[in-house]
């Protein structure tokens, strides 16, 4: 039923610059395979004319799937040229009054295999074109036909070894007397009584013909030595099986994935990405240390900072391409830094926190506050150099917001600069909160909580500084009960 | 027409059959190569374990060199001398097994090309005939 929504790229440039007001509600869309709908806490005016971008996708099992991750939803005003008619969109909640937040459940269904052009970025083919499915079974099996070989292989060098402890123990045990009765073999299948006399005294082929007159000793030695080498042959046996096992079951899975109709991306490396994830790092990991201090160590997640990279390439992009969104960049950032793939939310007070805003902020519909809405985020995104500069920037701009005007024109939107700001104080909390929980969990996926993202204001600064988590709580149970 | 057509057909069929025949030939060669290749590898295996235990044995230990149905006593340093000769003449057999090996491998795949490209032209052909 669900299936992968692919878009690869954004609208041509000069699209959206026609747009006569720049994007304002970036919608966060987190979905994984196999997921639920996807969920979205965002916004009143979804529309079914907008654009999606893939945000990140990731490869799995040796590069070779790509689970997409995240699909930026794009509140479009102007074009509605996206093919979605597969989407469906329906509230979760139906709140009574418009002005209180809605929270959409989106749906994708059918086989929907969206792509919008490709520009310079990669290809998306299904996956069962690049592996059909008879193919990539027969490979299972041909696989699965190696690794019982070997298995019969390692049978044999256990057999091995078992023989050669036997003798070890039995080379062992001949000198501890003089003589040995024993009976001597006499052709093939005659024997006669004889007597083993010089029971310190071995003949050992080292192989190819070569003899050597050893004593019991030096004979176990040698066996010794030998078995060793036994052991290391086993070992690699094993190692190999175990290669044979992983690669069997990817062909499994590729085999169930590609008669399930996913899709592969290919892209190209480039070089900037490498930057980009140098940079990352770098800036994460202020984060990390700021966090550490309210929470128990925060874990610098490689995965991700990795995500967290192909989200700044993109943005990056999207800077470049449109200078003035940067508001709406800026308000990406901090959304991306907010949410998680986890899912799941820890902290459930200030989740509280922010709906109530959100209920506070629509139903009063602030336009007054106007800290220079533009800029500040704007710096905080370029500058990017240190999340103390984010912080500087958003803490002044926090200041103004308590004083909002209550019931100003309903639905305008002015608001949005000054939300930016806040949010950055905000979701960098919910950041830190969250990049020190256990972490992300590749396996884990989205697992169809709801992915929200505080649109709201801290009005309260003690509510800061009391909205640390309390138990882990999925942020979409949350909003149930909050209702 | 047509019979000036099947004939060609007829041709590239033989010809078709005689590479097949051809790769077939290199596909065994390859094979034989494989073995061989498997048998040195593994002597040379073995002669690695009596050199090290060659080395390991001190100066006056009996050495003895099974000839034919009779020991026949050695010198160690002989007897190391030998082993050690044998690794060098295996390792050297080996570089050259690898060599022809490649060499096979190229010359099979060419040939598998051609009878590709042999193969489409008869298609083609037959495609044209059945048109007719």
């Amino acid at each position: 039923m669900i299936n992968y929504v692919v878009l690869k790229e954004q609208k041509p440039k000069t699209v959206r610059k026609k747009r006569p007001t720049p994007v304002k509600y970036p919608i966060l869309l987190f979905f994984a395979l196999h997921s639920y709908p996807f969920f979205c806490a965002q916004d009143i005016e979804l529309q079914l004319s907008s654009h999606f971008f893939i945000l990140h996708n990731r490869r799995l099992r040796r590069g070779l799937l790509l689970q997409v991750r995240a699909i930026w939803f794009w509140q479009s005003l102007a074009d509605s040229t996206c093919p979605l008619a597969k989407v469906s969109i329906d509230p979760l909640h139906s709140s009574d009054d418009n002005s209180s937040p809605q929270v959409y459940a989106l749906t994708f269904s059918g086989p929907t295999l969206v792509i919008m052009e490709n520009r310079l970025k990669g290809t998306v083919v299904p996956l069962a074109s690049v592996f059909p499915v008879e193919e990539a079974q027969k490979a299972a099996k041909h696989v699965q036909d190696t690794i019982v070989d070997r298995q019969k292989e390692l049978d044999h060098l256990h057999n091995f070894v078992v023989d050669n402890n036997n003798l070890v123990n039995l080379v062992r045990r001949l000198p501890d007397v003089l003589t040995h009765d024993v009976m001597v073999p006499f052709g093939k299948a005659a024997f006669f009584s004889g007597r083993l006399m010089h029971t310190n005294e071995f003949l050992v082929l080292l192989g190819e013909g070569y003899y050597v007159e050893r004593t019991s000793k030096q004979t176990i030695e040698i066996l010794q030595r030998r078995g060793k080498v036994l052991l290391a042959e086993i070992d690699s046996l094993k190692a190999m099986i175990d290669d044979l096992k992983t690669e069997a079951s990817f062909f499994d899975a590729t085999a169930v994935e590609a008669s399930e109709g996913l899709v592969e991306i290919m892209e190209d490396f480039t070089e900037s990405f490498s930057d980009e994830t140098s940079n990352q790092s770098g800036l994460l990991k202020p984060v990390g240390s700021s966090a550490a201090d309210n929470m128990k160590g925060a874990m610098e997640d490689e995965e991700y900072a990795r995500v967290m990279a192909r989200f700044d390439e993109l943005e990056k992009e999207e800077l470049a391409a449109e200078s003035n969104e940067e508001d709406d960049e800026a308000d990406f950032t901090s959304l991306m830094s907010h949410d998680s793939f986890d899912g799941h939310l820890s902290d459930e007070p200030q989740l509280k926190d922010s709906v109530q805003q959100w209920k506070d902020r629509n139903t009063l519909n602030i336009t007054a506050e106007k800290p220079s809405p533009k800029n500040s985020p704007e710096q905080a995104f370029v500058n990017k150099s240190s999340i103390e500069d984010l912080k500087l920037a958003g803490v002044p701009k926090d200041k103004p917001i308590p004083v909002e005007k209550p019931l100003l024109s309903p639905g305008s939107r002015e608001k949005v600069g000054t939300a930016n700001t806040s949010k950055t104080e905000v979701t960098k909390d919910n950041f830190t909160g969250r990049a020190s929980k256990a972490g992300y969990d590749s396996s884990k996926a989205f697992t169809g909580s709801i992915v929200e993202h505080t649109h709201g204001l801290q009005t309260d600064p003690l509510d800061q500084t009391t909205s640390q988590p309390s138990k882990p709580v999925s942020r979409f149970k949350m909003q149930k009960v909050g209702r | 027409m047509a019979s000036s057509s099947s004939s060609a057909l007829r041709e590239l069929q033989h010809e078709l059959e005689a590479k097949a025949s051809d790769l077939n030939k290199l596909q065994k060669d390859i094979a034989k190569n494989h073995q061989v290749r498997k048998k040195y590898t593994i002597q040379l295996g073995e002669n690695e374990l009596v050199l090290k235990e060659l080395d390991l044995l001190n100066e006056n230990a009996n050495v003895f060199k099974l000839m034919g149905p009779i020991l026949v006593k050695q010198d160690l340093a002989e007897a190391n001398a030998n082993v050690r000769k044998r690794i060098e003449y295996i390792s050297a057999e080996l570089k050259r097994l690898d060599g022809t090996l490649q060499d096979l491998e190229e010359k099979q795949n060419s040939k598998k090309d051609a009878i590709l490209k042999l193969q489409q032209r008869i298609q083609a052909l037959q495609a044209g005939k059945a048109k007719a």
